[in-house]
């Protein structure tokens, strides 16, 4: 494990705390995992909002203004929507909670930590919740979850004080 | 330690994948099983393909497409009618035959309904259908062909520019803009629009079930109002998108159903082409856009 000296007098030995950079890529490698092993419905998805019938700056627009639309006429998409963010939680949460580590965390060489004694399986569902969110739509918390870690001291994400827990370089 | 993890992300994944399998199942089952009108719009210009776009700033459908986007929903078992949404002026003859041939033979309920404008060959398509419903106010009809083109001969003329006719075969080069036509040529091409029109009233009446005699009054190319389309039998009733859709339940005869509007498919190419013909038609606007345009197109406008 990456560790700094805090005194020198009396060591101390706390994890150092992992870069913003390392923990963007880590994040992308899980979205990409998660979107292969949520492929079925991810295709039903496309399939059924029709985006792969459209692709042009008018229709985008045109597509975000009838979102609305879409989503109030079609109820299996709701349920799917909602069932992708589960299964992200599912995901980071099992992870993070069993191996301290997802897959991307595990390639980036980063992994989570507990402020206090053990990691509780409420403190990584808490930290995961607004990320699993964000895979099936743009998530307003997720946004504001980012925006806090950028002007945190100590980087961390709302949820991340919250649930007291950081995200460290692994051994 | 390291196996663990990994048979643990493993796990994991499969699980997720499972679920994910029988969840998509299960609402792709009750997807199928739902009653389904596909809206289908025809909007601006119709045109053979893609590549046409670029030729026109306004907005096109290509019939291509329109062929591909309704034979898929002919096999498709969950679609019970199809409405098309007209909103267009016409477009070339080969294009918007193509696809009212389609249209008639197709094995579900086709319904149309023509909102500002189903003229010329957009009506074409429409009469095909089972049945027209337009607004009072919309503009229909228009049941004529055009060749016209800009002749520059005369401004050619006055900048001191040639035009050095090499053919062989005397009718080569008739419509070429940067020469009058002659007299022969003038029948000749008068007498190939006479045809395509005899065509297009020809499937007009048997489509609509309108005399011969009748068909000719009306076809002089003039637009009709929806409520002077539907006195003269060229629609069936004057209503709204909300008729149009009653309507296709009753023709499919189903009570419920879920309305899918399916779009053109663009692909990027088709969007940056239309984004660079805008930009050059407004460009060139005013200092002769026509030049870009085929010499002598025919359309069904």
């Amino acid at each position: 494990m990456a560790y700094r000296k805090q005194r020198t007098e009396n060591i101390q030995l706390t994890p150092l705390k992992a870069s913003i950079w390392r923990r963007i890529i880590a994040f992308i490698i899980d979205i990409l995992v998660i979107y292969i092993a949520i492929s079925p419905l991810t295709i039903l998805f496309s399939k059924e909002i029709g985006i792969n019938e459209e692709l042009s700056i008018s229709s985008l627009k045109e597509l975000v203004s009838e979102q609305q639309k879409f989503y109030n006429i079609q109820t299996p998409m709701i349920i799917a929507s909602i069932s992708i963010s589960m299964l992200a939680l599912f995901y980071w949460s099992s992870l993070e909670y069993l191996s301290k580590q997802s897959i991307g965390k595990m390639i980036t060489r980063i992994e989570i930590n507990s402020l206090e004694k053990d990691l509780k399986l409420w403190q990584v569902i808490v930290r995961n919740i607004p990320k699993s969110l964000s895979v099936s739509s743009l998530s307003i918390v997720f946004m504001m979850d980012l925006i806090y870690m950028f002007f945190s001291k100590t980087s961390q994400r709302l949820t991340e004080v919250l649930s007291r827990t950081e995200v460290s370089y692994a051994a | 330690m390291q196996l663990n993890k990994l048979s643990t992300v493993l796990l994991v994944i499969v699980i997720i994948w499972l679920v994910s399998f029988g969840i998509s199942k299960i609402l792709e089952s009750s997807s199928v099983s739902e009653n389904k009108i596909l809206v289908v719009p025809i909007r601006g210009i119709i045109v053979p393909d893609g590549s046409y776009s670029f030729l026109i700033s306004e907005e096109s459908t290509s019939s291509s497409s329109l062929l591909e986007r309704l034979s898929s929903a002919e096999k498709d078992p969950s679609i019970k009618a199809i409405i098309l949404e007209i909103n267009s002026p016409g477009g070339t003859v080969v294009a918007s035959k193509e696809v009212a041939d389609k249209v008639k033979t197709l094995n579900k309920p086709v319904i149309s309904w023509i909102r500002e404008y189903g003229t010329s060959g957009a009506y074409w398509i429409a009469s095909s259908s089972d049945y027209i419903i337009a607004d009072e106010l919309s503009a229909t009809g228009s049941i004529g062909v055009i060749g016209s083109y800009l002749e520059f001969s005369r401004l050619f003329e006055k900048y001191g520019i040639g035009y050095e006719r090499l053919t062989a075969g005397d009718y080569k080069d008739a419509g070429t803009p940067y020469r009058k036509l002659t007299r022969d040529e003038q029948d000749l091409l008068q007498k190939k629009l006479d045809i395509i029109h005899a065509r297009f009233k020809q499937d007009i009446a048997s489509s609509r079930n309108i005399s011969s005699e009748k068909i000719n009054t009306i076809s002089s190319g003039i637009f009709y109002l929806g409520s002077e389309a539907y006195n003269l039998g060229l629609i069936d009733k004057l209503g709204s998108k909300e008729d149009a859709i009653i309507k296709a339940k009753e023709l499919a005869k189903i009570k419920e159903a879920k309305l899918i509007e399916q779009k053109e498919k663009k692909s990027i190419i088709d969007v940056i082409s239309k984004l660079l013909s805008n930009s050059f038609y407004y460009v060139g606007k005013g200092i002769g856009s026509v030049l870009v345009q085929d010499s002598f197109a025919i359309k069904a406008y």
